[in-house]
Order: C-alpha cells, then sequence, then structure tokens
C-alpha cells in the first residue's frame, strides 16, 4: 500500500508533522505521569490526541499512520472505560508507540514513504485486549496490519524501522540533539508582539535622523536625541530577539524522566523520578547541546548509582530510588541539578584510580571533594562492568567539555551509602554579558563582571614592600599585574603606573589583579572564539567593542587558578 | 584551459615580490587591509585580531611565516579562508589575478627550494613569465600553531 505525494500533500504533510510533533510530545509526557498517577482524565487526554492524531492523518491521506494509531486507540479506550486494567505493561505500550511515532513524524518529510512495521506493538495490543475477554472489534484493522506486513517486505532495510525487542537491549530515546529538520522554535507571542513594538519605535526614530539630515540646520537637537533612544532600543531589541530563542527546560526533563523510566526496566530497577522547575528558561541552543551530557549523568544514576531493590532493602532503604532532576534560575544563570539517593561514588576507589591513569601523583593531598570531582578528568573510568548501558564512563570528561563548552561549570557531590549529586550551572544567556572594558598598556579588553568580586583603588590598601599582597580591610590579598600574563611585547610591566586593581575569587582565595584603565561597564556580545584563538592563553572569547574593533574577553578566573597553581607548586617544591 | 571548472582556478598573489597561487576554493574572500588588534600569548608570525562582520578572525602574516625580509609594500590585502575550525586571515602583499590552471601547467616536485614547507606546496607554474609557486594555503593555514606554547 502505497501513497502518491502530490505538491499539495507535501505542504499539507508539514504541517501535520509540526502539529503531530507536539501532539507525540504530549502523549509522552501523560505517559509519564500515568505511570506515577493513573487516571481516567489522563486516558481521556491520551485519547484525544489519538483520536486527533488519526483523524489529521487520515485526511491528509496518511493512512497507515492512521491505521496504526486507531489500534493503539481501541487500547486507550478500553483502559479507559475499565475494561482492561491500567498496568506498567500497558504504559509500557503506549510509550513504545510514542516511539515509533516520534521517529514516524520526524522520518516523514525527509522520507514520504516511510511505514515503519507496527505489527510488534499492535501484537500486544490485540494480546492485551483479548486477555480481557475483549473482542478486539478492529478486525479491519488486523487485516490492514497483514497488509501491511506484506507491503514492508517490499520497504528497504533503511527504510523500515526494526524496534528492539525492549530485552535488556538498550533503546536509545528518540534522538537529542541531532540535527533534525526540526528547524523551527515555539515562540512566545508576548515577547514577539514586544519585539515588534520596538522594531516600530526604532523606525520612527530612524525616520527623524533621516529628516533631519536632509534639513540640515536646526535639526541637531532632535537627531541626536533619536540617535541616542535609537541605540538604547536597538540593545533591547537584540536582547529580546535573543529571549526568543528561550525555551523552558521542562522538554529536556521530559527527555530525561523517559530515559531514567526505560533504563529502571531494563534493569529492573525500581525508580521514581521527581522533576522540578521546569519552567526555568534556557537558550535553545544550550538546551540542544546540555542534553547528551545529562543524558549520560542521568544513566549513570541510574545504572551505577540506584542499587537493585533487594540491595536497597538490605541497606536499611525504600526499595524505590529517587533520582530528582531540578532547575533554578539563578541571577546570572541557571542550575540544573541531578541529585540520586544511590549508593554514591567509591571515593577511595575514584582516587585509586586517577593514580593508576597517572592523573595525580599517589601522594597528592586531596579533599574529599576534590577527589570526587577527579572522575571529570580525561580518560577516567570505574565502571565495573562495561555495561551496554551507560558504556565505559568515557562521558565524566566529554560531560564536562560540553558543559565548560557553554561557559557553565559543573560540580559534583557524593555521600557514600547515601546519593550523588551533580550539580550544573549554565549561563542564560550564551551571548550578552555584563563586562568592564579596560585598558592595559595601549589594548583594550573586556572582563565579565560575574568573574569580579571587587574593584578597588590601590592607594586604598596597604602593599608588602614588593608590592605583591595587599592588605584589603584586614586581609592580604596577593598582587599580580595582570599585563604579566597577557604581555605585549613592546611594553614592559615596569612602564606601568596603574593604581586600579580588580579582585577575583577562586573558592576561598582571591587574587588582586592591576589593570592600567578603567574605561567603563557594558554590555557586551560575546562572540565565540574558533579554531586556534580558542586556545589562546587568558581569553574566553571576544566581542565587538564600540570602536569597531575586535576585543578580547578576559578569562580572569583562569588566570587567578595559573597564578595559585604556580605559588602552590612552589610551596610543595620549597 | 578549462577557465570554467572551478578546481582549476587558482588565485595569484605576491609576498616579498615573489609570486604565489593557491586554489582558489580555498579563499572565501579577499578583503581590505585592516590593522589586526594585538593578541598576547600568540606565536610571532601571528599579527592579532580582526572584525570581519562582527566575527572575530585570527590574522597570520605570510610575510612573517615564510621568512620574507623585503621591505613591506602599502596596501596590503588579506585573504580570508576557512579552515575547519574556523576563518583565518592570511596577511598578503598583493593580490593579483585569478587564472586558471590546467594539471599539466603545474609542474610538480620542481627542483627548486621553496620557503612553503613540502607538504604544502603544490608545485610551479607560469603566469605571465612569472615563476608562481602553487600551494595548498587552505592546508598551510589549518596546520599553522598561531598559539605561543
Amino acid at each position: 500500500m502505497t501513497f502518491v505525494m502530490s505538491a499539495l500533500d507535501t505542504s499539507l504533510l508539514e504541517i501535520f508533522a509540526t502539529e503531530a510533533s507536539d501532539l507525540v510530545d504530549q502523549w509522552e509526557s501523560i505517559c509519564l505521569s500515568l505511570e506515577k498517577d493513573p487516571g481516567t482524565e489522563k486516558l481521556n487526554e491520551l485519547f484525544r490526541i489519538a483520536h486527533n492524531l488519526k483523524g489529521s492523518s487520515r485526511a491528509i491521506g496518511l493512512l497507515p499512520f492512521g491505521d496504526f494509531v486507531h489500534i493503539v486507540e481501541d487500547a486507550i479506550t478500553a483502559a479507559r472505560d475499565k475494561e482492561i486494567e491500567t498496568t506498567s505493561e500497558l504504559i509500557s505500550v503506549f510509550l513504545k508507540t510514542h516511539s515509533v511515532l516520534h521517529e514516524w513524524v520526524k522520518q516523514m518529510l525527509p522520507n514520504p514513504t516511510y511505514n515503519p512495521d507496527t505489527s510488534f506493538i499492535a501484537n500486544e495490543v490485540h494480546r492485551i485486549l483479548n486477555t480481557k475477554g475483549h473482542k478486539s472489534e478492529s478486525s479491519h484493522s488486523e487485516t490492514v496490519s497483514t497488509e501491511k506486513n506484506e507491503s514492508v517486505a517490499q520497504v528497504t532495510t533503511e527504510e523500515a524501522f526494526i524496534p528492539p525487542t525492549g530485552q535488556g537491549v538498550q533503546k536509545a530515546p528518540p534522538t537529542t540533539a541531532s540535527k533534525t529538520a526540526d528547524e523551527t522554535i515555539r515562540i512566545s507571542t508576548k515577547k514577539l508582539d514586544q519585539l515588534l513594538q520596538m522594531i516600530g519605535e526604532l523606525s520612527i526614530h530612524q525616520t527623524i535622523i533621516w529628516h533631519s539630515g536632509m534639513k540640515q540646520v536646526g535639526a541637531e537637537k532632535t537627531a541626536t536625541n533619536a540617535a541616542h533612544l535609537s541605540r538604547k532600543l536597538t540593545k533591547e531589541i537584540y536582547e529580546q530577539a535573543m529571549s526568543l530563542r528561550m525555551q523552558p527546560v521542562q522538554q529536556l526533563f521530559q527527555r530525561l524522566e523517559r530515559t531514567i523510566r526505560d533504563l529502571s526496566k531494563d534493569l529492573n530497577k525500581q525508580i521514581d523520578v521527581s522533576v522540578r522547575g521546569g519552567e526555568v528558561e534556557l537558550d535553545k541552543t544550550v538546551l540542544e547541546r546540555i542534553i547528551d551530557p545529562l543524558t549520560h549523568i542521568v544513566r549513570n544514576s541510574a545504572d551505577h548509582g540506584i542499587e537493585k531493590p533487594e540491595e536497597r532493602t538490605s541497606a536499611g532503604k525504600t526499595a524505590v530510588g529517587t533520582v530528582s532532576i531540578y532547575a533554578q534560575q539563578d541571577p546570572d544563570g541557571v542550575s540544573i541539578i541531578v541529585e540520586d539517593d544511590g549508593k554514591g561514588l567509591n571515593q577511595k576507589r575514584i582516587f585509586e584510580k586517577a593514580v593508576e591513569k597517572g592523573i595525580i601523583a599517589s601522594d597528592a593531598k586531596l579533599s574529599s571533594d576534590d577527589m570526587v570531582n577527579l572522575i571529570f578528568m580525561p580518560g577516567f573510568s570505574t565502571a565495573e562492568s562495561i555495561t551496554n548501558v551507560s558504556g565505559r564512563g568515557v562521558g565524566m570528561d566529554i560531560v564536562k567539555k560540553a558543559v565548560t563548552d557553554l561557559s557553565g561549570t559543573i560540580n559534583v557531590k557524593t555521600e557514600p551509602g547515601k546519593g550523588t549529586k551533580f550539580i550544573i550551572t549554565l549561563p542564560t544567556s550564551l551571548s550578552i554579558v555584563e563586562a568592564l572594558i579596560v585598558g592595559l598598556g595601549e589594548s583594550q579588553y573586556a572582563i565579565p563582571i560575574s568573574a569580579l568580586e571587587e574593584v578597588i583603588d590601590l592607594s586604598d590598601c596597604e602593599k608588602n614592600p614588593s608590592g605583591e599582597m595587599i592588605l584589603l580591610r584586614g586581609n592580604v590579598i596577593p598582587l599580580q599585574k595582570l599585563n604579566r600574563y597577557l604581555p605585549h611585547p613592546l611594553l614592559t610591566s615596569e612602564k606601568t603606573n596603574s593604581n586600579k586593581a580588580l579582585i577575583t575569587r577562586i573558592e576561598k582565595e582571591r587574587v588582586a589583579f592591576t589593570i592600567d584603565n578603567i574605561f567603563g561597564q557594558q554590555q557586551i556580545v560575546v562572540r565565540q572564539l574558533r579554531g586556534g584563538l580558542a586556545e589562546a592563553f587568558g581569553f574566553c572569547g571576544g566581542t565587538i567593542l564600540g570602536t569597531g574593533e575586535p576585543g578580547m574577553i578576559i578569562d580572569l578566573p583562569l588566570i587567578a587558578r595559573t597564578y595559585l597553581e604556580r605559588t602552590r607548586k612552589k610551596e610543595v617544591a620549597a | 584551459m578549462n577557465m570554467n571548472e572551478e578546481q582549476n582556478r587558482y588565485l595569484v598573489f605576491t609576498i616579498g615580490g615573489e609570486s604565489y597561487g593557491t586554489p582558489l576554493l580555498a579563499v572565501r574572500e579577499v578583503v581590505e587591509y585592516q590593522k589586526p588588534k594585538f593578541m598576547p600569548n600568540m606565536a610571532d608570525h601571528f599579527s592579532g585580531v580582526i572584525n570581519i562582520r562582527g566575527s572575530i578572525v585570527g590574522v597570520v602574516d605570510l610575510r612573517s611565516k615564510f621568512r620574507v625580509t623585503t621591505e613591506k609594500e602599502n596596501n596590503q590585502s588579506l585573504l580570508i579562508c576557512d579552515t575547519e575550525q574556523g576563518p583565518i586571515a592570511a596577511v598578503v602583499d598583493k593580490v593579483e589575478a585569478v587564472v586558471g590552471l590546467d594539471d599539466e601547467a603545474i609542474e610538480k616536485n620542481p627542483p627548486i627550494q621553496s620557503k612553503v614547507q613540502q607538504e604544502h606546496l603544490i608545485g610551479v607554474a607560469k603566469y605571465k613569465d612569472q615563476l608562481v609557486t602553487v600551494i595548498d594555503l587552505l592546508k598551510t593555514l589549518s596546520t599553522d600553531k598561531i598559539t605561543k606554547n
């Protein structure tokens, strides 16, 4: 059974695919929620979605799709009408249906003849319906599926979607950060309207300026005013447009919840997922890039963290483990926390492994916090068995890299026997940060305000004779010349006579850096550095300054850390 | 000579009085010289960074890289090449022309000493009675190390 796609059908197909994609996502959400808390209303919702999908797909001629949904719809109706029980098994069928539908919707545009073999689901539905003596009224759909099976045999193997049998075989959740055909994004109409409003205002100011240019006489004041307002507006417009890209993390969390659920079934563990803060927003790109690292963390929690029910009960814990995922809005970013109440990380084992791999010296003194964070070092893995599920654990350093590439941070805390907690912080906007424009010699640089604890005037504090330390409000803080780390071949550091310093904090320690000039504070658009520039020491990005010149963004914490490392090494050597 | 074939087109430019050529496909655009903004901790032949339509692009001084010692000309140009890691700009003295060179016109393995590393040398050709050293500029820039350490 094939169908010919005419040009008209393709545009209808696009509309259907977009709407269906949303519906399919809701389908998954309801199923996950059903599992925790069954209810007729949810089954009703699921039915409505199924019915909607069935109707629309048939209306545009996608008969195989509609027929498949019809089969599952029968099961939903039976469950809703209490003719069969809403068991975990049934929900698994619904979730498998989701996986099929998700893939189908994704494939239908690039691949119009896509027609997967769904008989395995149809069979399960019929089996479940028959166990309750419920005669499948869709004998029509039975013949349909046999017909489909015949035509499917003619479909090439690339097109036929061969699903895994779900017998402990890792079933990858619908693809995450792939470059799907989905280049569309849902945005808030309110934000869009605000944006249009601002652009309208801007064009008015532009007209004023233009007219003033024509008149040339007596119009300077109005023109200058308009130019000033235009500048303000342009900034706001940029910010607003960027904010259009912000999406709630809920979609991310749903994906993670699904992953854990599927895994717990595969691994015969009982895991409850608690999610909070889904309304917190992140930039679309950040979301796309954080999903794989988070998936890895969550897989680890389910696989290596949460123990099997017997283990848990004999350890005095509840048989059901919990993985909590929550997001919270911080002043300049978002924190995402993944916490489990599993068996925690074995610090001793991590330390041993790190020494084994030559990552640290065997006599290194580390706090337990530091020790646990060793898992982020490259080449590290303590997975006792390399399961199919989470692989070799090679992911942790890659997870860290993915997070730091987004200008974020990642930390792990653990308590043996009690659980593990991953804390990821991400900046809200990839692009716009508040920065201080400073001068070092002839060059201008930008330093993100978030990296600065304080800006001081050195004449206000005492210096020690060598000038390497200052006394600030009773605290001794090391003082370094910033241009020592960012040297200009022509200028020697002796020439500078600066009395301004920036203080940055690295955990409990502070370092002060002298600079020559402070030009002011402004919002800058961060440009990622690429290629060799990205490897340059001391910089974390670039921007275009008001003069049109490129301005490098100094990574002050990195420089501070470099200084601290050096002094620590010197102390150890001494 | 098949001028229509993209891969046979070469951009010919001069550095220190010598002519060089590189496949045209390697060069995304040619822009007017902009004084690069200094960037610390970089290699000696790295001149700094420039602003190309909002993007920050590093600049490599080919004169320095090829160890050319003759006087610098005014009105230099910048060739912007897209390497896999990102765009890089190369400073050249003058862009001469775009020429079509058949495979046969380029003599591979010429018996001359070149300032360019052997791996990046494609060969030598003749253009307007001048000897043109044909190089793989994209490869040269892709493998070039611009950081200091």
